[in-house]
């Protein structure tokens, strides 16, 4: 499991969110630690997420939990190594799993409002695939593909 | 003319006219929508749009009393949004277009909505709500 560090201090502090999708079907749970903060650039978050890059927050898949809407969650395998979850009533973008990560679970930061305190310092991914119409303009360390 | 498809590639579009204009939303429906920062929007006509596959797998969702927003119901991607009151216009995800095209100069709507944790000095202009180019929109 990765660990947080913030401003150089490691982080005991826990995450308790409550998210919801668009439409309110789907509810989850984060009562973990945020240990991850990524925005990925690739082609299929990209074309996914209607946007420039989607942004995820990573925590342990023992503090994730969904509180309701089970039925109404829909998966997709975008490759072999990432399934995708979405709410197929609104469509809102929720989580993602990573086969070779198997303890972790990334959630769409479009779903929280506030700025955790345990959010760690945020980097960009397969920044090498970027859209030809965005600029990256903050100094947030950048991937080619991946760390 | 610029072609367009959802990640599972079920549903397929070309555009054959130029894209109108180009906002960066950051409303909390989008967000959430999205599941990102902000939502990439580019106008067309809606005439200039042709679903060349796939127009089965669109789903439709009512995200507002004016806004109807259109995804794959198999992959999730988010392909489009119209209004109700004039469908002669629709604003397609930008991240679902393909190739290398022009663009017009992006615009930030709902700049004041962005969430605490994104902290990204943006450039463009700026609007607090609904910029020039989506005029009529709720009308």
């Amino acid at each position: 499991m990765r660990t947080s560090c913030v401003n150089g201090k490691m982080n005991d502090q826990v995450s308790n969110h409550l998210i919801n999708c668009e439409c309110g079907i789907v509810g989850m749970q984060i009562s973990d630690r945020i240990n991850d903060f990524s925005h990925c650039h690739c082609s299929q978050c990209r074309r996914i997420h209607g946007s420039a890059f989607a942004t995820f927050a990573g925590t342990s898949k023992a503090g994730f939990k969904i509180l309701r809407g089970h039925d109404c969650l829909k998966s997709y395998n975008s490759s072999e190594k990432y399934t995708r979850f979405f709410c197929k009533n609104c469509g809102s973008k929720l989580f993602i799993e990573i086969t070779d990560e198997p303890d972790q679970i990334y959630f769409a930061m479009g779903l929280i409002n506030d700025k955790p305190t345990d959010l760690p310092d945020a980097y960009h991914i397969y920044v090498g695939s970027k859209a030809f119409w965005h600029t990256i303009s903050s100094n947030e360390t950048q991937y080619k593909t991946e760390p | 003319m610029v072609r367009g498809r959802c990640e599972c590639s079920l549903i397929k579009l070309k555009v054959t006219d130029s894209i109108k204009s180009l906002s960066y939303c950051h409303c909390g429906q989008c967000r959430r929508l999205h599941g990102a920062a902000y939502a990439s929007w580019v106008r067309i006509d809606t005439k200039s749009m042709h679903i060349l596959a796939g127009g089965n797998h669109l789903k439709i969702y009512a995200s507002s009393n004016e806004l109807n927003r259109y995804f794959c119901a198999n992959c999730g991607s988010s392909i489009m949004c119209r209004p109700k009151v004039d469908e002669t216009r629709s604003w397609l995800a930008l991240g679902i277009l393909d190739g290398v095209f022009d663009l017009p100069e992006g615009e930030h709507m709902f700049f004041d909505s962005r969430p605490a944790w994104d902290n990204t000095e943006y450039k463009c202009t700026k609007w607090t709500g609904f910029p020039e180019s989506w005029r009529g929109y709720a009308d």
